[in-house]
């Protein structure tokens, strides 16, 4: 019961995976239902150990080292630990070390399910596995993942993107817009820290408008996204870059002084765009 | 027992190869590529290039060197140049440049030329560029130095060192130049970029990526600006700063590329710089009849990716990917980041389309460099190669999961994307050969008139990749404009062929690939169309000359 209520939380608190660099995912608690990787005999369920829960501590806390030294120090004494590989894994995974994290999510995948709630050990492997350029796995670990939890909004974010770059465009925009609608749905249930995925979904709508050279509908999109979230300095950029296609010159302006605003105010000590010259 | 089984098998197959390379993704194909043969050996092109030590210590170490693809004794093939860089505790003193006579027949074959060709360079050599700077029929040779940059001039096949004497020799850290004529007066100036302030002697301290040491830089060093040179009856003139190219913000410098982007007769200068903004400069407004540039990268989207962040740009590959006949831009970036491939649309815009054509996240586990357009296969369509390697040492890469050694790239055309081709699963091929790979050199170096090419490694062999797998025709247009004092080979010409229901264009232009000068040459592959053709030659002047009834071969275009 202790792992049911922490792990997710700790999860939603670590806001891992996502896309482009402001995108802000912040998955949903993942389900409280049994995993569905239930081999015929399943595993025995692993008892608690207080020093992952220190592990995931850390992790939020961004002291990657020390997340990793507590897990591995647990993987040593208990080698079959799904879990301490997933904590592993995901200390790796946060500090954008995907290949390093990789073979952990697959050790925590092959060990597993021996704990609860198991269906992150996808979620979160199914990001590592698409910055490593895998995305045919990381579709497929998406998939899983919304066998286990089907309303995970970042998931149908994940499988929208990478038909994006297999240049699905017809199914980039299904996935895409799955996801903001379920987002919408929890941000209009009252889950503020929605906003953020709403506009990144919005975001990445425009990005199949553009492929389609739909500079119009990209428009809207992008205005939608930096109406419900500001800081989204990267639908900023985009937005300058559309409506100069639109031949809007001061639209254009406002929009890249806004991108190199929010940028300087997420990302301290970028350089903006406007002042490249 | 199932839990014992699986273990083993997942964490292999998590590990990855030797270059982490990942398992196929959607859109890739296991078929043979073009088949490119390693024909070094056989054709006595013994060269190992230095640049610095391995492991890299420095950035100055990771750069590696140019090619350059040279008809330097005017006999109509291609002899291979290579600067050659050098090391930090002798940077002005390498093993020296070499030059290679192509003596092919039939197969691939050179023969060493350096000393018969009077070639005496020793310097840390990067980017080299090709072009006939005094109109004397020879092409020289430009030589971009960490430290005093080199012009090797061509009298006849003997080179002499003739930098100072034509005003050039910047002492900065000269990467990639490119020769073009941007005043339009028919000689050949010159674009030289510039990386960053370095002194080998007293080297930054190292600093650490994911806790793993690694050199210093190129964020938080100093960028250096660079510089354009015009060239006045065989002596340069730098005008940077009368010309506006001092009015941007010095930058990581690495490639240029001359070429008129959107066909209204005036070049434009491409600028890739690593990890800050790109630079397009094109005709200031207003300018009249004075040389000022203006950068408008920005506003023509070719400063940033799609995402609007900045790109670590090291390799330019042009083409044009949508048979508009507006040249297309194609950068090759650091690991994790993808590739991105900039489609014009008309005028000075671009859209990043990487995604559309299926070069997106293929290229994130890479480290790009070296790159081109170019129909290897000679199935009509233009395939793209890259050529990777990573810049940190072995033992940092392996703890990010990959490795200093990293495949090629190579795509072909699939209606409207490229996709990859993997090599075949019991490797054996150039693609499954990883290395630490920097600069290459393509063109036609045995006359059978389709694509080879050179790579060099980073303090590595350099290789001679053999076509042996073009099936159909092709078409080589070189051109010899007798009216131009200088650029006879015509470098910033549009080159198209109509014929068989289709027009395709192709660019003779220096720069691009990254810090190299390939062939000056347009190639159109033709597979089993056999014309004849229709040949239209755009010069930098912007006359146009139509040949017809073209067929396939190699044709040269003369103008007097």
């Amino acid at each position: 019961m202790h792992l049911r209520r922490s792990l997710p939380a700790l999860l939603l608190a670590a806001s891992c995976g996502g896309g482009s660099g402001s995108e802000t995912p912040s998955p949903a608690p993942p389900p409280e239902a049994p995993a569905a990787d239930s081999p015929a005999t399943p595993p025995t369920p692993e008892p608690h150990e207080p020093r992952l829960d220190q592990a995931l501590q850390g992790v939020v806390r961004a002291d990657y080292a020390g997340a990793r030294a507590l897990a591995e120090a647990v993987q040593q004494e208990r080698p079959d630990s799904a879990r301490a590989a997933f904590v592993l894994a995901l200390a790796y995974h946060k500090e954008k070390n995907y290949g390093a994290a990789e073979p952990h999510f697959e050790r925590a995948l092959a060990l597993g399910p021996t704990f609860e709630p198991f269906a992150p050990v996808h979620y979160f492997r199914a990001w590592c596995l698409y910055y490593l350029g895998k995305l045919d796995a990381a579709e497929a670990s998406f998939t899983r993942h919304l066998e286990l939890a089907p309303d995970e909004a970042d998931s149908h974010f994940g499988l929208g993107v990478i038909a994006l770059d297999g240049g699905r465009l017809d199914e980039a925009e299904r996935s895409l817009s799955k996801a903001r609608e379920l987002s919408q749905a929890e941000l209009v249930a009252g889950n503020s820290g929605r906003r953020a995925d709403v506009a990144k979904a919005h975001a990445r709508l425009a990005d199949v408008h553009l492929l389609r050279d739909d500079a119009e509908a990209a428009r809207a999109a992008l205005e939608s996204c930096v109406r419900m979230y500001p800081p989204h300095y990267t639908a900023w950029y985009k937005l300058h870059q559309v409506l100069l296609t639109l031949d809007d010159a001061a639209g254009a302006a406002a929009a890249l002084e806004q991108h190199d605003r929010w940028k300087a105010q997420v990302r301290p000590g970028s350089a903006g765009l406007g002042g490249a010259r | 027992m199932r839990r014992a089984s699986w273990v083993p098998i997942l964490l292999a197959a998590g590990c990855g190869g030797d270059d982490a390379d990942p398992a196929p993704a959607g859109g890739s194909s296991p078929e043979a590529p073009a088949d490119f043969r390693d024909a070094t050996e056989a054709a006595g092109l013994a060269l190992t290039l230095t640049a610095g030590g391995t492991p890299p210590r420095q950035i100055l170490e990771v750069k590696g060197g140019g090619l350059a693809l040279i008809d330097y004794d005017a006999d109509g093939d291609l002899d291979l140049f290579a600067p050659n860089g050098a090391t930090l505790e002798q940077p002005d003193r390498g093993p020296g440049a070499r030059l290679f006579e192509n003596v092919s027949e039939g197969e691939p074959a050179f023969r060493d030329a350096t000393t018969a060709a009077g070639v005496d360079f020793a310097r840390w050599g990067m980017g080299v560029a090709v072009g006939d700077v005094d109109g004397n029929g020879f092409d020289d040779v430009f030589i971009a130095c960490y430290g005093p940059d080199a012009l090797l001039r061509n009298e006849g096949g003997r080179f002499t060192a003739a930098a100072a004497e034509v005003g050039l020799g910047d002492a900065g850290w000269g990467t990639g130049s490119s020769f073009g004529d941007v005043d339009l007066d028919g000689d050949l100036d010159l674009y030289l970029v510039r990386y960053l302030e370095f002194d080998a002697a007293a080297p930054p301290p190292p600093t650490t990526f994911l806790g793993v040491p690694v050199f210093n830089g190129p964020s938080g060093l100093t960028g250096q600006a660079d510089l354009l040179y015009l060239n006045e009856g065989g002596a340069f003139r730098d005008v940077s700063e009368s010309a506006g190219i001092r009015a941007v913000r010095p930058s990581y410098g690495l490639g240029a590329l001359i070429l008129d982007l959107d066909a209204d007769g005036a070049p434009e200068i491409f600028v890739g710089n690593d990890s800050m903004a790109n630079f397009l400069f094109t005709a200031a407004e207003g300018a009249g009849d004075e040389l000022r540039f203006e950068d408008v990268a920005l506003e023509a989207g070719l400063a940033v990716n799609a995402d609007g962040e900045t790109q670590a740009t090291m390799g330019i590959a042009y083409g044009d990917v949508n048979d508009d006949g507006l040249p297309d831009l194609f950068t090759t970036n650091f690991m994790s980041d993808t590739n991105s491939l900039h489609v014009s649309a008309g005028g000075l815009r671009f859209s990043d389309k990487t995604q559309l054509f299926g070069l997106g996240m293929v290229s994130r586990p890479f480290l790009g460099w070296a790159t081109m357009f170019y129909d290897f296969g000679h199935d009509g369509e233009e395939d793209l190669v890259v050529f990777n390697g990573h810049v940190y040492p072995e033992t940092a890469v392996q703890a990010l999961g990959s490795s200093a050694r990293q495949r090629p790239l190579f795509f072909e055309r699939d209606g409207a994307r490229f996709r990859r081709r993997m090599p075949p699963a019991d490797g054996g091929t150039w693609l499954a050969d990883a290395r630490n790979d920097r600069s290459a050199v393509f063109g036609d170096l045995d006359g059978d008139l389709d694509v080879d090419l050179v790579v060099a490694e980073r303090n590595g062999p350099v290789r001679l990749l053999r076509n042996d797998g073009a099936r159909g025709g092709a078409l080589i247009v070189r051109l010899a404009d007798g009216r131009s004092p200088g650029n006879a080979r015509g470098l910033g010409a549009r080159v198209t062929l109509e014929g068989g229901g289709r027009t395709r264009t192709r660019w003779i232009a220096s720069g691009g690939s990254y810090l190299s000068a390939c062939a000056p040459e347009a190639h159109f592959g033709l597979g089993e169309e056999r014309g004849p053709f229709i040949l239209t030659v755009r010069w930098p002047d912007g006359e146009e000359q139509r040949a017809e009834g073209v067929e396939p071969g190699l044709r040269v275009v003369e103008r007097n």
